[in-house]
């Protein structure tokens, strides 16, 4: 998985957290239901699943809503997290189906309702704010994702946005090495072909022979 | 000559986009927080808040967006409102041991599920919902108008509604359904029953699977047809039936109050103390019974589980969330009675297992697929062809799930999975 930088000062030191203890002791006061523990998981994990979810979705309106529902959903079902351990892939996980259930939602009502939703142009100029060959890449990246089947676009998105190992992708997902290897073919399929008639992705898309 | 080509640099680009992504998002904190966290609050699903985005319709277009505003509405599925919070199909809803839990639609139309029941409401349409009952009792009060199609199925069987008042309780460790109407009529077909069985107001039915019993009394009346069956149950086909399970013509006499707490067939080894892990699950208290089979130690339960027990174990695991518990009784099963009834249920529930909680759908599609190949006529033998078709989608397998629908709308045109089967077929 692709890692932000932790400092922009070469030498410094970097301390890691003890990332597996504090995981195991935020579980256990989930699962006891004390006071302030949600917070503390939305504190813990508020930025690694609102990243999930950009990722996955782009720069949405309601990103902060799905987050939020991430956090009531994880909370309702802690005691099925089996390994305190796992508790971020496991957001992840949740955070991926409830971008997948929205995702599904508004392609269906394209289908069946006469308004379009504002999913093609999530990235409004406000939220941008750049310059406008990458806003224009940008979008057309967005406009291409639109167009991919969901389960395909989170593959994708995940697999290359995301920088994930194709196994993490797996995981996230909730579904097989094999079907998410043939998701992400079919995803970059589907993308090339796509991606040849946005011309303003061109330089992005660079290439090698 | 021509240049070689090219191929796209999805990496390049994903980074790309990944640094854009980063950068809107260090906006948006630095931009100041958003809402707090409330942990009670569930957001309403939308379609994407494209309300009032769109605001600036060209004013010649306005003719046209009527139309089309009158084909959205009339296009437009139910709402589907699960304890008070929008919601949409395919959630699994399991109530808490200490309350109900209303679904409702936004045509009047509720299930209301029991402390402890669990299920999904699988489809919505314009016309009506499609609920799956895993375990536990359903009240289910359904809005009658012209052209509902409502139904709610329970491991074999199926309830096709119109307008209706009933309750329903499926327990399916030991595979039995209770059935009372208190209005209106409605058919159901699944194992003893056969196809389409009517029922009438006032009516009581009581199916048992496993023991190949079957009752049908009226509540007014007061009287069991135990004595004189309506309707005669069929000789038993399993090949492995169990051992003291009693026929229908020996089945006792009940009052129609006991007809939520039939007692379960008795083991070859005695009736099962009353405090027993297996006397709490086929009173359908899993959580009861895992906490006693924990207690006990699981590895030696299952050590000492007959083959029925151990059925009754998985349930109970998997009723209370515990996959990977259900998971290794219900491959005990398979391990240790191969070819039997039980085997072919076990993985039957293994499929609903990795379904259902790992979402592990093309592990869920083997297991549904080998169910179909050890019982291609068993009682599960519908339900299990839909499942492994939904399972084979989600797995995005569309071309087998694609097979499957065909065989699915063949054998069963009106089953509960064929409008899932016509959208998967005409892909």
């Amino acid at each position: 998985m692709r890692t932000k930088p932790v400092t922009d000062r070469p030498n410094a030191e970097v301390i890691p957290l003890r990332r597996a203890e504090s995981d195991a002791a935020l579980v256990a006061a989930l699962r006891a239901r004390a006071p302030g523990a949600g917070h503390a998981l939305f504190a813990a994990y508020g930025e690694h699943v609102r990243r999930v979810l950009i990722r996955v979705m782009g720069p949405d309106a309601e990103l902060g809503d799905i987050a939020q529902d991430v956090f009531v959903v994880a909370l309702e079902s802690i005691g099925k997290l089996q390994n305190p351990q796992a508790l971020r892939g496991w957001l992840a996980q949740i955070a991926v189906f409830q971008a997948r259930g929205q995702l599904r939602r508004r392609k269906q009502w394209r289908i069946v309702g006469f308004f379009a939703p504002a999913e093609e142009e999530p990235a409004s100029e406000r939220a941008l704010d750049v310059d406008v060959e990458t806003s224009a890449a940008l979008k057309a990246a967005y406009r291409v994702l639109g167009k991919l089947g969901v389960d395909e676009r989170i593959a994708f998105a995940l697999r290359f946005i995301e920088g994930m190992e194709l196994t993490e992708v797996a995981a996230a997902c909730n579904v097989s090495l094999s079907t998410i290897k043939r998701r992400i073919g079919s995803a970059e399929a589907a993308f090339a072909k796509l991606a040849a008639e946005e011309p303003a992705l061109a330089e992005w898309m660079g290439g090698r022979s | 000559v021509s240049a070689p080509k090219r191929e796209p640099d999805f990496r390049g680009l994903g980074e790309r986009i990944a640094r854009e992504e980063d950068a809107i998002l260090t906006r948006m904190e630095a931009a100041g927080p958003g809402p707090a966290f409330d942990p009670n609050r569930r957001v309403p699903k939308s379609a994407g808040a494209w309300v009032g985005t769109r605001a600036a319709i060209a004013a010649g277009a306005l003719v046209a967006a009527a139309a089309g505003a009158v084909l959205f509405v009339r296009s437009r599925p139910l709402d589907l409102v699960v304890d008070g919070h929008a919601e949409a199909p395919g959630r699994w809803i399991s109530a808490p041991a200490e309350a109900e839990v209303p679904i409702r639609f936004s045509d009047g139309t509720a299930f209301v599920l029991d402390p402890r029941a669990s299920g999904r409401v699988s489809d919505v349409t314009r016309r009506g919902a499609h609920l799956m009952l895993d375990a536990g009792r359903a009240r289910v009060s359904v809005t009658p108008n012209r052209g509902g199609q409502w139904q709610v199925t329970a491991g074999p069987f199926t309830v096709d509604v119109k307008g209706t008042k009933f309750d329903l309780t499926w327990t399916p460790a030991v595979q039995e359904l209770n059935f009372v109407l208190t209005e209106g009529s409605v058919t159901i077909s699944g194992c003893e029953l056969g196809d389409a069985r009517p029922i009438h107001r006032g009516e009581r039915l009581f199916v048992s699977c496993l023991r190949h019993e079957l009752r049908l009394e009226s509540a007014s009346a007061g009287t069991s047809s135990a004595d004189a069956p309506v309707v005669d149950a069929p000789p038993a086909t399993n090949d492995e039936p169990a051992p003291s399970a009693p026929s229908a013509t020996a089945a006792p006499p009940s009052p129609p109050e006991s007809l939520a707490s039939v007692p379960a067939a008795p083991s070859a080894r005695g009736a099962p103390a009353p405090d027993s892990w297996q006397s709490m699950a086929r009173a359908s208290r899993f959580a009861d019974a895992m906490a006693r089979v924990n207690d006990l130690g699981f590895d030696t339960e299952l050590a000492r589980a007959g083959r029925d027990d151990l059925v009754l174990l998985g349930d109970a695991a998997r009723l209370t969330g515990d996959a990977t518990h259900a998971l290794t009784a219900y491959q005990r099963v398979r391990a240790r009675a191969p070819g039997s009834d039980a085997a072919a249920t076990a993985a039957f529930a293994i499929g609903r297992v990795y379904f259902d909680q790992r979402r592990a759908y093309a592990d869920a599609a083997r297991a549904f697929g080998t169910y179909l190949t050890e019982r291609p006529r068993g009682p599960l033998a519908r339900e299990a062809m839909g499942r492994r078709m939904e399972a084979l989608s989600h797995a995005g397998d569309l071309s087998t799930a694609a097979r499957v629908a065909d065989e699915y709308l063949a054998k069963y045109p009106n089953g509960p999975h064929a409008p899932l089967a016509r959208t998967l077929r005409t892909r």
